[in-house]
């Protein structure tokens, strides 16, 4: 469902840089100007100067938030969609996998899956790293599988029959056919799972667990009343997220040649 | 040219000597139904070696129906196909047939070159004979500058061209053909057809094609097999006398027009025009 | 047999399946006394506790437990779980209505202008592409710092801000989803913006619209739980899940939790895939792939 919807964002025009630029300098003076002239308290919109000095103060700190989150969200992102790949591969060759695997993912797809981390922290541990990536793979893994039947599936009928026609061997036309004409859909769940991954490591951090962590951070400092730190924390996320997703985006304008024109 | 019903009993016969004497294909008493519907009713058909047969009629009159049970796509649900001398399951693993379809059926994914040595490497070819090959079969149709584009990128027509030189590069006995230039306009249909023509010339291989326009079939073919709907048969079969090597002028032939109306009347006669 | 039937039985079958492997897996695990069978290597999840405190209880006991008093005596965890239930939709129906109307809103203003579009639709996408949730605190206590608005308030703008975006994305598509020919048509009629906007681009985007809704109706039930579970104010599914969670004691009614707000977020699903079925069902027409 997410899946489908963000291949839907792609297909929306490109919007040229300057309007948005604009826009992003606007307001973040606005922002500034109103903070300043209403003297709203930091409890609800510290100052974005504020929140950059905070920011800059404390790169050290960010950077070992990013790195306990961060290896989370990439384990899992990674074990999660290859799983999911893995799933919904086998699926093309079982009848009822295939039909039975959709329906399966759409009432996954409904359910909210972060609400598992407790059940994780009490398997695998709080402490573990592993009970963190479980819950990002989890999340990761039914956006995948998805894409992956439906990517599999993607193929026209004349392109199978031209396939039939060679007499090609089932491992061939999975290969030369198949395959390639699911890789759309494959980057289209990991462009999903970018952000996914990201957000299900975080709320995975806020259900407890490692001390260090961005989710704990930005939990701890906003209970402490130090708003800006939290905002810097966010900000500092929100960066990593954008890294990942530009990372998946490039490695499909790669992948996915075909599909720019 | 034999009609059918001598070629038939030649085969039931026994096998037949003479190897130029063997139809390239031969359809006996063929029908196929699916489910309640009767696509095909005890077709009967031969090709001849380097002959170019067309197959006309309305939708629904099995056309295609009688393609795919050539090409081993579709199994009759009884009577007996022959094709270059073998069963259809064993001619399409010897990959003795070349397919086109009405869409180009490219691999987006694949440069034009590579779309066309897609046959070959499934054919095991190394990769510097593939290439070669392929380069070849580009300059066939005349697209040799357009080999590192992506099928996106090239017009219908152009596309077209492409799906006729992957089916051809392995040269294969007989090239099948389901209404390629059915999605084309009237004047790029007009030119491809003389193209078709002279790569047909240049490689003597033998055609079945699957059309709806009868000026193409007409125009194209050594004989012209008129087919009728519900269930799908064999009306009739025109031999189609016109000099060769045809060209824009052919069009222009009073025996062109004589041809074009009597597969009109055929279908007239049948209820279908 | 139908599609829609063999689908529910494929589904069944295979929800049957993962029961059958999870009870396999303690079985095992039992048998095994939690270790790979003639080594020194520990399963991953070890099957250990005893009555609510089992780490791996039979599928059934959750839904047992829902029957039973939650804490000592008194009322029983489903009667507990409904009260949190009611909580929680309060926040994901009024995070749902406003962001669906938010969405739709900007959905509009975008297609009507390109300006806006090209200034605002980079943020809208970008923002769905970093954790926005990790906002869920600090939206959450800065909500409850103003005395004006109810406690559950922070946790509804969440799911507000969750639901918004889909919403916006898919009106937009929706209202451009419209054959220019017909566009054409209304304005050979020389029907004003406002005559094309209602006659053609809406009734042309409701199909688009549910998807949109679709997607919101989850997202506005992860939202509600994650914000819960980061407000102070102890109350909702969200906030159950992290108490139940923080005592290892309790952990077959954390089972119990997390497979009633699994519940409420196929329920909410399905609410708005039932009227979209009545209402595209209405209409007859084509919706957008899906």
């Amino acid at each position: 469902m997410t899946a489908a919807l963000l291949t839907e964002v792609r297909r929306l025009r490109p919007p040229s840089a300057l309007p948005a630029a604009l826009t992003a300098l606007a307001v973040l003076v606005a922002w500034e100007v109103v903070v300043r002239v209403f003297a709203i308290r930091p409890i609800l919109l510290p100052a974005p100067s504020a929140i950059a000095a905070t920011f800059v103060a404390d790169v050290p700190r960010l950077v070992r938030a990013l790195v306990v989150t961060g290896r989370a969200a990439l384990l899992g992102f990674v074990l999660g969609s290859l799983g999911g790949f893995a799933v919904g591969a086998a699926a093309t060759r079982w009848r009822v996998l295939r039909e039975g695997l959709i329906p399966v993912g759409v009432v996954f797809g409904a359910v909210p899956i972060v609400a598992t981390a407790p059940i994780f922290n009490l398997w695998l541990g709080a402490l573990s790293i592993w009970s963190n990536v479980a819950v990002v793979a989890l999340v990761v893994f039914f956006p995948m599988m998805i894409n992956t039947i439906t990517g599999l599936a993607s193929a026209s009928d004349s392109h199978r029959e031209l396939m039939r026609s060679y007499a090609a061997p089932q491992r061939q036309v999975f290969a030369k056919l198949l395959l390639p004409a699911s890789l759309p859909f494959v980057f289209g769940a990991l462009r999903v799972s970018a952000a996914l991954s990201v957000i299900a490591a975080v709320v995975s951090d806020f259900f407890g667990g490692f001390r260090d962590s961005a989710g704990f951070f930005i939990k701890t400092l906003m209970a402490n009343a130090d708003y800006t730190g939290s905002w810097a924390t966010v900000v500092a996320l929100c960066l990593f997220g954008l890294l990942l997703y530009g990372a998946v985006a490039l490695a499909e304008r790669w992948s996915v040649p075909w599909k720019e024109q | 040219m034999t009609s059918p019903e001598e070629a038939a009993v030649t085969v039931e016969a026994g096998p037949p000597v003479v190897a130029a004497a063997e139809p390239t294909v031969a359809v006996r008493h063929v029908t196929r139904t699916f489910g309640e519907v009767t696509a095909l009713s005890d077709v009967s058909l031969d090709v001849a070696p380097g002959s170019f047969v067309s197959l006309i009629g309305p939708s629904g009159c099995g056309k295609s129906t009688l393609l795919r049970v050539i090409a081993d796509l579709l199994e009759p649900s009884s009577g007996e196909v022959v094709v270059a001398g073998k069963t259809p399951h064993r001619a399409r693993t010897d990959r003795d047939y070349g397919m086109v379809f009405q869409k180009a059926t490219l691999f987006d994914w694949r440069t034009v070159r590579r779309n066309v040595e897609l046959p070959l490497e499934l054919m095991g070819w190394d990769r510097t004979r593939r290439r070669a090959r392929a380069d070849e079969m580009l300059a066939l149709v005349e697209l040799t500058d357009f080999a590192k584009h992506r099928p996106a990128q090239l017009s219908g027509g152009m596309q077209q061209r492409v799906a006729i030189a992957r089916a051809l590069a392995f040269s294969p006995k007989l090239l099948l053909m389901d209404e390629p230039f059915g999605a084309l306009d009237e004047i790029t249909r007009e030119r491809l057809n003389l193209e078709l023509l002279d790569i047909w010339t240049k490689t003597r291989t033998t055609v079945v094609f699957v059309t709806h326009s009868i000026p193409e079939a007409v125009f194209l073919s050594t004989d012209v097999v008129v087919m009728s709907p519900r269930p799908g048969r064999v009306l009739r079969r025109i031999p189609v006398d016109l000099p060769r090597p045809r060209d824009t002028g052919t069009r222009e032939l009073d025996r062109y027009f004589e041809l074009v109306t009597e597969v009109r009347e055929t279908l007239r006669g049948a209820g279908l025009l | 047999m139908s599609r829609r039937g063999r689908t529910a039985i494929n589904l069944v079958a295979i929800l049957a399946g993962l029961a059958v492997l999870w009870e396999a897996y303690r079985a095992f695990a039992l048998a095994t006394g939690n270790m790979w069978p003639g080594t020194d290597v520990a399963l991953p999840v070890a099957v250990r506790g005893s009555g609510n405190a089992q780490q791996f209880p039979h599928v059934w006991e959750p839904v047992l437990a829902l029957g039973r008093p939650y804490r000592g005596g008194g009322e029983t965890l489903g009667a507990f779980l409904l009260g949190q239930v009611g909580y929680t939709l309060r926040e994901v129906l009024a995070g749902f209505v406003l962001g669906s109307l938010l969405g739709f809103l900007l959905g509009t203003l975008f297609a009507h202008s390109r300006l806006a579009e090209r200034s605002l639709m980079p943020y809208v996408i970008a923002s769905q592409t970093v954790p926005f949730i990790a906002f869920a605190p600090i939206l959450v206590v800065g909500f409850n710092s103003l005395e004006s608005f109810p406690r559950w308030s922070g946790v509804a703008a969440l799911s507000m801000y969750l639901v918004f975006f889909p919403m916006t994305v898919n009106t937009l598509r929706g209202l451009r989803s419209a054959p220019a020919t017909a566009e054409e048509l209304m304005r050979s009629y020389a029907a004003s913006w406002w005559t094309r906007l209602w006659k053609l681009r809406v009734p042309a985007a409701v199909p688009y619209l549910f998807v949109g809704m679709k997607i919101g109706a989850t997202a506005a039930v992860v939202g509600a739980i994650v914000g819960e579970l980061s407000a102070p104010s102890s109350q909702g599914l969200g906030a159950a899940i992290f108490s139940f969670g923080r005592v290892s004691n309790n952990s077959v009614q954390l089972f119990a939790t997390t497979l009633v707000a699994g519940l409420v977020g196929i329920a909410s699903f399905s609410t708005v895939a039932l009227l979209e079925r009545a209402v595209l069902r209405a209409y007859a027409g084509a919706g957008p792939a899906r």
